[in-house]
């Protein structure tokens, strides 16, 4: 279940709205499921619905652990 | 770039080795079901390795039932929202495909936009779903409310996981060694929505890499023989989850007993409709009947859900039930364990 | 009397059509041309002749619409067909209260289509129903074309080893169309509805003889039209998934509504089976054009006949089954 997507947020609108993007395609997304946001987070997006944030630094962390790994390994 | 296949086939057959035993994991997520099948990652496990379906696929495990009631109020001129996913379904007598009125939408605001802009006509929402599309759904009620969309309402079965989890790790015919928790449900529940099970477990995400650096940690916790759950989502999954949307959920839906196709009964396995929020409540509002569909004869989904029996042990597997001609759920939704299965099976060139 | 009905499964391209097709329409028409059911009929006097109807909604969509869509189909149908598209005639069916300024833009890019794809509208027809007739406005056209002499599709000629090749990106005209029905848009968000002239040029100019069979991949997408071009060749065929070009903006869309591009429509690519030394100057004569950047191979021809398999990006080989119905937006 959840196909969802991780999307930058370019506009915030009114009403806890905002425009998200992600490789030059938008959409507005409903923000109210998070406590705060700005312009340039990163949120999963699922029907329309930002229900999470991002972070990307953890994002990168993992791709230092997976690299690492490999490095173990071989 | 390649993808390091041997890496991987090689770190998980070390894995298993030092395990020295058959072992049986479960994912519990149809987008895991969905990548796992697309991805061929079962060629990379070890025979020692089984990795089952369970029941992830919110709409395998709802039942027909659910989709009788969506059918029954088209008929009486509501247009009924409903997402892709439940289109095809199959309920006791045929699917919404074709019903007048229906609405196929991608985001739960389209249809409560489009009741809005339509004052005069009645329209439902029909949505079943885990945490991720529950948590869309309590602020779809909010905003109904904030809005005063006296013609909208919501017609769902949302499923809760959590008691589902601790039945299966109990399950004596299940026999299972560990869990592959689902990434998005975790965005919502965080770490602590899984905590306390007697299984080891990893949360994991949906890219191939990161579901076979998941598998592999499950193996060396189940070789530890120690139930922690790991997060290996942890860009969006946190400890405590997002407290924003379960504080939503907790304000408009309260935990319930619930029918999940295949477990029977499931106290505290589903999420209901509070009281205050009864009047957006489509099942109260439209006097529905609740039918206890008839399973089809012959189909074993229920057993497929609960992962007593693997897709091509179905005696209908491809004979009978394929994508083309499903008898059950599990064919028709395109993450059912038996529709993926089938979909993607391995053939020799 | 029967009281079987005609739903919309029988629209739908799957199962359902064909079923359709072979007992109300090949049953009394299936004698002469219209036998194997070719993309354009070939007529004595070396004419080529196709139609095609436009029923979609929305009406506009980034990158085109109804009317443009309605000059492009036909013409690349004819185009698949071996022939060179000359002459279109253009039937309307307009619902009653349908606004003249939107009609208008329609028509203006009816008129912009054709000049682009260089051909006439030389007949047509025009018929209002009442209210509720039609959904807003149908649109029919049908082509004439003149064979073109240095090629015909020829599906006997298939052979193990002959690539399979596409001019562009995939699944933009059917992305794009679920983008616009559900508020999705973004600069890369963009049909990819044009017509097939340059690509068929490009192709023909640099190895004619190489080109064995071409063929537009609209409703059900690549997916679709390899399986259909298969069944009854003598030969099988294997995409390569990790092969399979698709424009980042597209990637994106199809993770957000879960949808696999391999089996939604374009309308502005075509599949060619060519053979292998034909396949690399093809290919460099389509990079050359303006948007060629996604140009690709995407598989070869393989010995089992009619056998369409998909090897995955993570290794695995598994046969192509192509979804019934259109692909529409899941959250699961």
């Amino acid at each position: 279940m959840c196909v969802a997507l991780p999307m930058k947020i370019i506009e915030l609108q009114p009403e806890s709205h905002g425009k998200v993007e992600y490789d030059g395609m938008e959409r507005r997304v409903n923000l109210r499921l998070l406590k705060e946001c700005g312009i340039g987070d990163y949120v999963l997006v699922h029907a329309g619905f930002a229900i999470e944030k991002v972070d990307r630094d953890k994002a990168v962390e993992q791709l230092r652990l997976l690299q690492e790994l490999k490095q173990e390994f071989s | 770039m390649h993808p390091p296949i041997s890496f991987w086939s090689g770190a998980l057959c070390a894995a298993a080795a030092r395990l020295g035993r058959p072992v049986r994991l479960m994912e519990v997520c149809g987008s895991h079901s969905f990548a796992a099948a697309k991805f061929g990652l079962r060629s990379l496990l070890p025979d020692s390795v089984r990795l089952l379906s369970g029941p992830g696929c919110p709409v395998c495990v709802s039942g027909p039932g659910f989709i009788d009631r969506a059918i029954a109020l088209s008929r009486r001129n509501v247009r009924v929202a409903v997402f892709g996913d439940l289109l095809r379904i199959p309920g006791s007598e045929g699917t919404l495909q074709g019903e007048a009125g229906l609405m196929v939408i991608y985001s739960p605001e389209e249809a409560l936009d489009y009741a809005v802009a339509h004052p005069d006509k009645e329209v439902v929402l029909a949505a079943v779903g885990f945490e991720p599309t529950l948590s869309a759904g309590a602020a779809i009620l909010e905003l109904a409310a904030e809005r005063n969309a006296a013609n909208f309402s919501l017609l769902c079965d949302f499923k809760r996981i959590r008691p589902v989890l601790d039945l299966l790790a109990a399950d004596s015919g299940t026999r299972l060694d560990g869990f592959l928790l689902p990434g998005h449900v975790g965005s919502v529940v965080g770490e602590t929505g899984f905590a306390g099970l007697a299984l080891p477990g990893v949360i994991s995400g949906f890219s191939a890499e990161n579901m076979l650096h998941s598998i592999l940690l499950l193996l060396q916790s189940v070789e530890k023989g120690c139930p922690a759950v790991i997060n290996n989502y942890p860009e969006v999954v946190e400890a405590s989850g997002n407290r924003a949307a379960l504080a939503m959920i907790e304000h408009c839906f309260e935990p319930g007993p619930s029918e999940w196709r295949g477990m029977g009964n499931v106290p505290g396995g589903g999420w209901l409709i509070r009281p205050e929020f009864a009047r957006f409540d489509a099942a109260k509002r439209f006097d529905l009947p609740f039918s206890a569909a008839r399973e089809p004869a012959g189909c074993r989904c229920g057993e497929v859900l609960r992962g007593a029996l693997t897709p091509e042990e179905c005696p209908l597997f491809g004979r009978g039930c394929t994508p083309a001609h499903p008898v059950g759920a599990c064919m028709v939704s395109g993450e059912g364990a038996c529709a993926a299965a089938y979909r993607y099976r391995e053939v020799a060139s | 009397m029967s009281k079987e009905i005609v739903t919309m499964a029988h629209g739908g391209g799957g199962r359902a059509e064909t079923e359709l097709i072979e007992k109300e329409i090949l049953s009394r028409f299936g004698d002469g041309p219209l036998a194997g059911l070719p993309d354009g009929a070939q007529l004595p006097g070396g004419l080529v002749f196709s139609t095609d109807s436009f029923v979609v909604t929305p009406r506009f969509f980034p990158g085109g619409d109804i009317g443009k869509l309605a000059v492009c189909g036909t013409v690349n149908d004819l185009y698949m067909a071996g022939g060179a598209p000359r002459y279109l005639s253009l039937s309307l069916i307009i619902e009653e209260g349908f606004p003249r300024e939107e009609l208008g833009r329609i028509l203006d890019s009816v008129a912009a289509a054709a000049k682009m794809c260089g051909v006439t509208i030389a007949t047509g027809d025009t018929k209002v129903v009442p209210r509720g007739g039609a959904d807003g406005i149908y649109l029919n056209t049908a082509g004439i074309g003149v064979k073109d002499s240095r090629w015909t599709p020829d599906r006997s000629r298939f052979r193990p080893g002959d690539r399979i090749l596409i001019n562009g990106g995939i699944g933009e005209h059917g992305m794009a169309i679920l983008a616009a029905r559900h508020g999705i848009g973004g600069e890369g968000v963009v049909s990819d509805c044009a017509g097939l002239g340059p690509s068929v040029e490009a192709a023909l100019a640099v190895a004619p003889d190489a080109v064995k069979f071409m063929r537009d991949p609209t409703r059900g997408g690549v997916g679709a039209v390899v399986q259909e071009m298969m069944s009854g060749s003598p030969a099988g065929a294997e995409l390569r998934e990790a092969d399979l070009p698709l424009r980042p903006a597209f990637r994106a869309l199809s993770g957000m509504l879960g949808i696999e591009p391999l089996f939604v429509a374009c309308e502005g690519r075509m599949v060619t089976v060519a053979d292998a030394d034909g396949a690399e100057a093809i290919l460099a004569a389509w990079r050359n054009l303006p948007g060629g950047e996604f140009a690709a191979e995407i598989g070869e021809l393989t010995e089992t006949p009619g056998r369409v398999t998909l090897r995955g990006e993570w290794g695995g080989r598994r046969l192509l089954i192509v979804p019934d119905g259109e692909q529409l937006p899941r959250i699961c």
